[in-house]
């Protein structure tokens, strides 16, 4: 007996995954678990939860999966089960739309003729083949040409048209499932961080989720980037990256990015997502150097670890050192404090024939400051061009287009579902005892108002 | 600048209308009727003479972008669009009623844009993220769902009143809720114009995935914003299937309908202020 009882158990489960009555349920779980979603911040540090939790709920939050609920088997059993209950229902309904479409009532009867809205009895004097000619005019003015089918003593028109919109919400639910599984998919794609300094190549980039290291089948160069902006405004106005794929030794594409505007490659997005002047190391730097005995001034161009020569003298200048963020330890050693241009300051070295004469540092924010009284030049900073980063965001989502074509289904079902209607015209001529009796009918599935007005002019055109 | 002027007329002429579509309540006649339906085209046709000033003016700023980029901006034209889908309700349908919630509601939207020290009413650039024209196409659908749940919103509620009413009324109130239109109409109503919406909002989510696709590299982040529009969904997903496939009319589907649209006032607003995400830029 409790073999029996199980099976019933199951049964009644089954019945109840491919219910109706389950649907609405479901939606409204559905909304409740993605309202909880926004409310407990997802995918955030263990510092930042315990700041606002105790640690015991934040324990609790995190073996009930609350943390990263959109990814808990719990949310995605309860997808599964939404997923099942739609294609259940949809499945179930099938066949009886499949009759309404396909083996509609095209002879009325008395009892289909109770169900009806728009019914309209009148008798005729006479009937003869050029008034159903007529008539059936008129009803494919209307809609469309009507089937006649004659029998003794009765004539039946029927006209219908869009019966194929009754679908409209099969379509919205295909959409909707080949949606899931586009998202599915997205399982065999990747996310990942990449992040190249101007000039140099990489050919791999940082997994997001487990921090691994994921090559790639081509390299990617960074030309340049470029922030620009508004007028003279501090407002970013777009952030810039030239890319270069580099493929088998040779460059087989280039493009410059920018934020909405990603490089794609085999299927691969490289999206701008972040940016950042490299540390300890300057793109070029400009310096006025002035001769202290005459005053003459010239400007000179360093890049970093080169050396110039200052003309009409024996002297050289090297660059050293770049520092984005110049700051000292306790020790006074001068280092970078971040990747940020707080207090750009270069090192030179001035050289008198190849000989390391002396060493200063100058600022661009404090141009003034380390003035060496005892030298014969002055040098200040006039101008420098960090060598900058781009950070790209590296992603393949193979899914993506199969999400895509769900979304095309899903709103032209909706469409079809909501703004296009099956409507259908009978008419039926009995003759009974050397009169005609007439019967016009119509129906619709949506629209009714509409549908009422026009029926009424169909039947004064008739009549 | 001559936008923020009309502007302020467009606010002042929608709480006339306010006014009046209250006033019509106690004195209904055809004339009247054809007076306020006119005012209220005339601001309307103003408030879209500011949108199209506003967006002139970007242009001469050096910044060119619609105006759809923060909080002011997203009010006054969430409510252009309110009014736009109410005119053309009210044509539909040949009723008024709904104007009584739908004025105040678009009044004080625009008030409350222009006189809310929270709230930049300056032109200003537009962040890298926003350059896109996706932001006209994502932005303006998912403004024209939000518009059309608000009438149905109006609707839904001026349905519970009248339900109410319709059994236990004095004369006197009776001839008030004559002024209410039948209460089929009103449930065509509300079913209409939430399945406007819900092809709306459909179209506005998947043209907000398409461009997070190109500017976020994921199409569906779980972002709050993102999350509240699909609960949105979701909510008016039951509304139809609990019309269409259990037959639930009138109450039932009123106040499913308020819910729905008290998701809509949590995505619009309540995630801009309470909650933090991608979708930023909305809060100021």
């Amino acid at each position: 007996m409790p073999a029996k009882a199980k099976k019933g158990i199951i049964h009644s489960v089954k019945d109840l995954l491919v219910s109706i009555k389950l649907t609405i349920p479901l939606l409204i779980i559905l909304s409740i678990v993605c309202l909880i979603g926004t409310l407990i911040p997802q995918n955030e540090s263990p510092e930042h939860y315990l700041k606002l939790y105790r640690e015991s709920t934040y324990n609790i939050l995190a073996t009930t999966g609350c943390l990263d609920l959109f990814h808990s088997w719990w949310f995605l059993l309860v997808m599964g089960i939404f997923t099942v209950n739609l294609i259940a229902c949809s499945l179930n309904r099938l066949p009886g739309v499949w009759r309404l479409i396909f083996h509609g009532k095209t002879i009325l009867d008395e009892h289909f003729l109770q169900g009806l809205s728009c019914v309209k009895k009148f008798t005729l004097k006479k009937f003869s083949p050029d008034q159903e000619t007529r008539f059936a005019h008129i009803i494919s003015d209307y809609l469309k040409k009507p089937t006649v089918i004659r029998q003794p003593g009765e004539w039946n028109l029927f006209s219908e048209s869009g019966h194929y919109t009754r679908l409209g919400f099969y379509l919205t639910h295909l959409g909707l499932v080949i949606i899931i599984a586009g998202a599915v998919c997205g399982i065999l794609g990747f996310q990942g961080y990449l992040q190249i300094t101007e000039g140099q190549t990489s050919d791999s980039f940082i997994l997001k989720n487990s921090n691994a290291i994921k090559h790639l089948d081509f390299s990617i160069r960074c030309d340049r980037f470029e922030v620009t902006y508004y007028g003279d405004s501090q407002m970013p106005k777009d952030y810039k990256s030239d890319l270069t794929v580099i493929e088998n030794g040779k460059e087989v594409l280039q493009k410059t990015i920018e934020v909405n505007d990603p490089l794609i490659y085999r299927g691969i997005y490289f999206y701008q997502s972040s940016y950042g002047a490299v540390p300890d190391e300057s793109g070029n730097v400009l310096i006025r150097v002035t001769h202290k005995n005459s005053g003459k001034q010239e400007e000179l161009n360093l890049k970093a670890g080169s050396s110039t020569r200052i003309a009409g003298t024996a002297y050289e200048i090297r660059l050293d050192q770049f520092l984005s963020d110049f700051s000292m330890d306790s020790q006074g050693k001068p280092f970078n404090r971040s990747s940020k241009l707080n207090n750009p300051a270069a090192h030179l070295t001035v050289l008198n024939q190849g000989k390391e004469e002396y060493s200063t540092w100058v600022f661009a924010k404090f141009p003034d400051f380390h003035k060496n009284e005892a030298q014969q030049f002055d040098f200040s900073f006039v101008n420098f061009s960090p060598k900058m980063y781009t950070g790209l965001q590296v992603t393949r989502d193979p899914g993506v287009w199969v999400v895509w074509a769900g979304c095309l289904f899903l709103v032209l079902g909706t469409y079809v579902a909501f703004f296009t209607s099956h409507r259908r015209i009978w008419l039926r001529i009995e003759e009974k005892g050397g009169e005609f009796k007439a019967v016009l009918a119509g129906s619709t599935n949506k629209n009714h108002a509409q549908f009422n007005r026009d029926f009424e002019t169909l039947f004064k055109s008739i009549k | 600048m001559i936008s923020s002027k009309l502007l302020g007329i467009v606010t002042l002429t929608y709480l006339i209308c306010m006014v009046l579509y209250f006033t019509y309540l106690f004195f209904r006649n055809q004339k009247f009727s054809t007076v306020i339906t006119g005012i209220t085209i005339a601001g309307w046709v103003v408030h879209t003479l500011a949108l199209g000033m506003r967006w002139y003016e970007s242009y001469q700023l050096g910044y060119g972008h619609i105006p759809l980029s923060n909080m002011y901006e997203s009010l006054i034209s969430l409510s252009w669009t309110t009014v736009l889908i109410y005119l053309i309700i009210e044509f539909r349908y040949k009723i008024k009623a709904l104007g009584i919630f739908i004025f105040p509601i678009v009044s004080i939207a625009m008030a409350y844009a222009s006189l809310s020290p929270n709230i930049q009413d300056e032109i200003a650039p537009l962040v890298p993220a926003l350059h896109s024209n996706w932001l006209t196409y994502h932005v303006m659908t998912c403004f024209l769902a939000y518009s059309a749940f608000a009438i149905s919103f109006g609707a839904s509620i001026t349905y519970l009143i009248k339900f109410r009413k319709a059994d236990k009324s004095t004369p006197a109130e009776k001839d008030l809720s004559g002024f209410f239109p039948p209460l089929e109409s009103l449930d065509e109503i509300v079913y209409k114009t939430i399945a406007i919406g819900f092809l709306l909002l459909s179209i506005g989510i998947i043209t907000g995935a398409v461009w997070a696709n190109y500017a976020w590299g994921s199409y569906w982040s779980w972002d709050p914003k993102e999350t509240w529009s699909l609960i949105t969904w979701l909510v008016y997903a039951a509304f139809i299937h609990a019309r269409l496939t259990r037959g639930w009319r009138g109450r039932r589907t009123a106040i499913l309908s308020i819910i729905g649209f008290a998701a809509v006032l949590f995505t619009f607003l309540g995630v801009n202020f309470l909650l933090s995400g991608l979708h930023s830029y909305g809060s100021s």
